[in-house]
């Protein structure tokens, strides 16, 4: 398949085998930009592990990444953020013992470069840099609604808040494409309302998202693109309804014994 | 926060006059020479709290950048006539060298293996000293290091080493205040709670790590240059494990994660050494048993009490207030 | 040939102090440097117990790895468990088995004085020769003992109700609490087998070498390099790599040099952590994010 075209993220025939099992097989995405993408599937399909491959922590047996036209090589972690992409952890992996503003302004690291001459010298320049990471970090903060709480040690926050906080921090990192790990989990309903109307409003400010979620109803409401995969294998992609109407999809869930709620 | 210069505060004018009018005060020289020791050892204790406090990076041989640092310099003065601020100076470098060579293999454990590393990195060191006979006189060490001379001065007393030590560490708590309120501290700090998370925001959490050891060595090194001219002589034993025991205790009984915890752990555990010196074997025993019970009852050390007392004298006089901003969240929140 | 066979009970001694280390290790996640002095412990209440007391070897011996169980219990329950309630990050858990350790050595010093003990070998100190190999006795005792205790400790892991939740812990902490096993009674368990391991390992190697206060240092380091060689928290693996590093070392200090020794142990340890951290016989984890 070469589509190269309007994609601002493929992953392209992605295949990783740890021991004696197949986690994902030639597996290929396409991410058009500003678009809200959603990666679904049934517990063990691979979606974590796809995401580990696009985030550098897991890196593929074969197969390409390509960002904006340009492949990928081998890419490690701390690469992301000064290529364009910023994520979040599907368990939370918040600074705990620092304050969230300061949790948030790490994410700023690489877009203020502070001359270390600067620091030691205590000049006014630094000062400078690091008000301007402050600046940043909590208007990041106040479009996630937490902005009274910057002071707050992080690990004091409820858990809602907290995955507020490291979405927030994404958003600090001034990313092109913004990829969350299982955002609605271990959330109550108010808290996902908030998460689906931050995520579309998000969408309207030029940002790509990427989503792993198994709450059904959020990826059908803000996804506008939803790959299904399956034992390692893309088995649909397409809209909310063509997925949600797709036979395969229908029995990867159901023939799991679960229930498909929608 | 480091305030600017400007409007310094009354304790502060008043701390500062204690500080340079000490000598004058304290006749006994016995207790200067202590004071002394304090100021050297506060030094590497700041870098090590730099290292293991901010970065999180645990390291047990310290003592090892220490004798670096002393031999380096008492070498150049007394082999190559180099004059004294070039020789710690260069004894510094050689020692933050050192650090960089022991952070590149260490920045990938972390945990009982970062431990024993560094252990074993602070014997090799001293085994060094040991063994290169030639160069380092072996066991015997070296003697008649020379004192301090610059701009045509020499410092000989008490009483000129406690300014230069002073002056010293002024400078270094200064910068080390410096770097820990900017964004490397920061950065530190956020490796130490997440490097994962920190390498996944953007953080080369590799380069930050050795520039932690390489940092906290060039501490150790400039008081192990200073320690050297100081005390006129330099041996492996001045710089075996249980020197870099001593200094984690310091470490950790101050407080590792402040700065001002260095110079509080120093004082409290050289004075109290000295205090107890007539416990003579049990003297040990009571460090172990402070070790334990700070790392129990106080992990914060005593600079942790800090915010502590803080809170007391708040409460005292706002009563009411909450101020409290470690409040655990309502987690029932989130389970309606 | 003659260095392997001096390097098999020097090997087992070693294995015994790495299976202290990883049992300790794997069930509570901890380090625990008072490992080494737990040698120390046994070697001096055996060598109490036996020369003072006048009671024979076999019962001195088990008498005092049954005090040394004693005081890893006490350990476990006066420093790790106040540690855990609270929360504290490893490091302080180190730092606390540390202090042990160093009151632990400045309370055999006191007790027992700074010159070196020596206790005899039970079985006599006449050199067997079989063919051109020299052997002590001893080495054969330490070998023969070092193997039934290992031996005794996998029947213990695999067969009892304690080993098989101290298995269990070691797992996975959280799953094995919810499955009714008192997480700190299984702690308690291990620092009790390493320390009576340790113990039997000082007491086995005792008339080799002198026993001091110090001892538990060196051998705790030696031990240390054994566990991580085999893989920390590892038990087969700390049985083998104690036996490599008592090997090596041998080898290696005959053909080498014997002053270097020391710095070998030291030079496998940064070896191993620079190449394989996690050890030559496990498996590589991969860090779950």
């Amino acid at each position: 398949m070469s589509i190269t075209e309007g994609f601002i993220l493929e992953l392209r025939d992605i295949s990783i085998r740890f021991g004696g099992l197949q986690a994902l097989d030639s597996v290929t995405v396409g991410v058009r930009p500003g678009a809200i993408h959603g990666i679904i599937g049934p517990n063990g399909a691979g979606k974590t592990t796809l995401f580990n491959v696009l985030t550098g922590f897991s890196r593929a047996d074969s197969g390409q990444l390509v960002f904006e036209g340009k492949a990928l090589g081998r890419l490690k972690p701390h690469m992301l953020v000064p290529i364009g992409i910023a994520r979040t952890f599907q368990n939370i992996r918040l600074f705990r013992d620092l304050t969230v503003e300061d949790n948030v302004m790490v994410a700023q690291h690489v877009h203020t470069p502070t001359p270390i001459l600067s620091i030691l010298m205590g000049t006014k320049f630094a000062r400078d840099c690091d008000d301007k990471s402050r600046r940043m970090a909590h208007a990041a903060l106040e479009r996630v609604g937490l902005g009274g709480k910057a002071t707050e040690i992080a690990r004091s926050l409820p858990y809602g808040q907290q995955k507020m906080v490291e979405f927030a921090r994404a958003l600090a990192a001034q990313p092109k494409v913004i990829l969350l790990d299982e955002p609605a989990a271990g959330m109550n309903p108010s808290e996902k309302a908030h998460l689906l109307a931050l995520i579309s409003s998000v969408r309207a400010d030029g940002y790509t998202v990427i989503l792993i979620e198994h709450d059904m109803k959020l990826v059908m409401n803000v996804c506008d693109t939803i790959t299904v995969l399956n034992h390692g294998k893309k088995i649909a992609e397409g809209d909310p309804t063509s997925v949600r109407n797709n036979p395969e999809v229908i029995e990867a869930y159901l023939g799991k014994g679960g229930t498909f709620r929608a | 926060m480091l305030d600017r210069m400007r409007g310094l505060p009354w304790w502060k004018i008043a701390g500062l006059a204690l500080v340079l009018l000490l000598p004058l005060a304290v006749s006994n020289r016995y207790y200067l020479h202590v004071l002394n020791l304090v100021g050297i050892y506060s030094l590497v204790v700041i870098g090590l709290n730099l290292l293991s406090g901010y970065t999180g990076q645990v390291s047990m041989g310290q003592a090892g950048f220490f004798g670096v640092g002393a031999y380096v310099s008492a070498l150049l003065m007394m082999r190559l006539n180099v004059p004294f601020v070039v020789a710690v100076s260069a004894a510094t470098l050689v020692s933050a060298l050192c650090g960089v060579v022991i952070g590149i293999p260490a920045m990938r454990l972390s945990g009982p293996y970062l431990v024993m590393a560094t252990v074993g990195f602070g014997e090799i060191m001293r085994l060094i000293m040991v063994n290169w006979v030639p160069v380092t006189m072996g066991a015997a060490g070296l003697t008649g290091i020379p004192l301090p001379s610059f701009l045509g001065m020499q410092i000989s007393s008490e009483r000129g080493f406690y300014y230069l030590i002073c002056a010293v560490l002024y400078l270094a708590t200064l910068e080390a205040l410096r770097l820990s309120n900017s964004k490397v501290g920061r950065t530190f700090l956020a490796i130490r709670e997440d490097d994962l998370a920190a390498g996944a925001m953007g953080v080369p959490t590799d380069r930050y790590k050795v520039a932690a050891f390489a940092i906290s060595a060039a501490y150790a090194g400039i008081a192990g240059a200073l320690y050297g001219s100081f005390a006129g002589v330099a041996s492996p034993d001045n710089f075996t494990f249980d020197v870099s025991v001593l200094l984690l205790c310091m470490s950790v009984v101050g407080g590792n994660r402040t700065i001002y915890g260095a110079l509080v752990g120093a004082l409290a555990l050289t004075v109290f050494s000295e205090a107890l010196r007539f416990l003579q074997g049990y003297r040990l025993i009571v460090y172990g048993a402070i070790l334990l019970a700070t790392v129990i009852f106080m992990p914060q050390g005593l600079s942790g009490l800090a915010p502590a007392v803080a809170q007391v004298f708040r409460r005292m006089h706002f009563p009411g207030h909450k101020g409290q901003n470690g409040v655990a969240g309502d987690k029932g929140e989130t389970c309606r | 040939m003659q260095y392997l066979l001096n390097g098999l009970p020097i090997g087992a001694t070693y294995a015994l102090i790495a299976l202290g280390y990883s049992l300790i290790y794997a069930s509570a996640g901890v380090l625990n440097w008072a490992q080494g002095d737990m040698a120390m412990l046994g070697a001096y209440l055996a060598y109490t117990l036996n020369r003072i007391v006048g009671l024979g070897f076999l019962p001195s011996m088990l008498a005092a790895m049954a005090c040394a169980a004693l005081v890893g219990t006490l350990v476990e329950r006066g420093v790790l468990r106040p540690l855990r309630r609270r929360a504290s990050p490893s490091i302080n858990l180190i730092i606390a088995t540390l202090g042990v350790a160093i009151i632990a050595r400045n309370l055999a010093l006191i007790v027992w004085g700074p010159d070196p003990q020596l206790f005899p070998s039970p079985v006599g100190s006449r050199i067997v020769s079989v063919g051109s190999l020299n052997l002590l006795p001893q080495d054969l005792l330490i070998v023969g003992v070092a193997i039934f205790l290992m031996l005794l400790l996998q029947y213990f892991l695999r067969f009892t109700r304690e080993g098989k939740a101290l298995r269990a812990v070691a797992q996975d902490r959280m799953a094995a609490s919810l499955m009714g096993i008192v997480v700190e009674r299984s702690d308690s368990v291990a620092f009790a087998t390493s320390a009576a391991l340790g113990a039997a390992a000082g007491i086995l190697i005792a008339p080799l070498f002198f026993v001091t206060f110090n001892m538990g240092a060196v051998i705790g380091i030696k031990g240390f390099v054994a566990a991580v060689v085999g893989g920390l928290g590892n038990i087969p693996g700390a049985i083998a790599g104690g036996f490599v590093l008592g090997l090596t070392e041998a080898v290696a200090g005959g053909k080498i040099s014997s002053g270097y020794r020391d710095a070998i142990s030291f030079g496998v340890l940064i070896l191993v952590l620079w190449l394989r951290p996690s050890g030559l016989f496990s498996r590589v984890n991969r860090a779950k994010v």
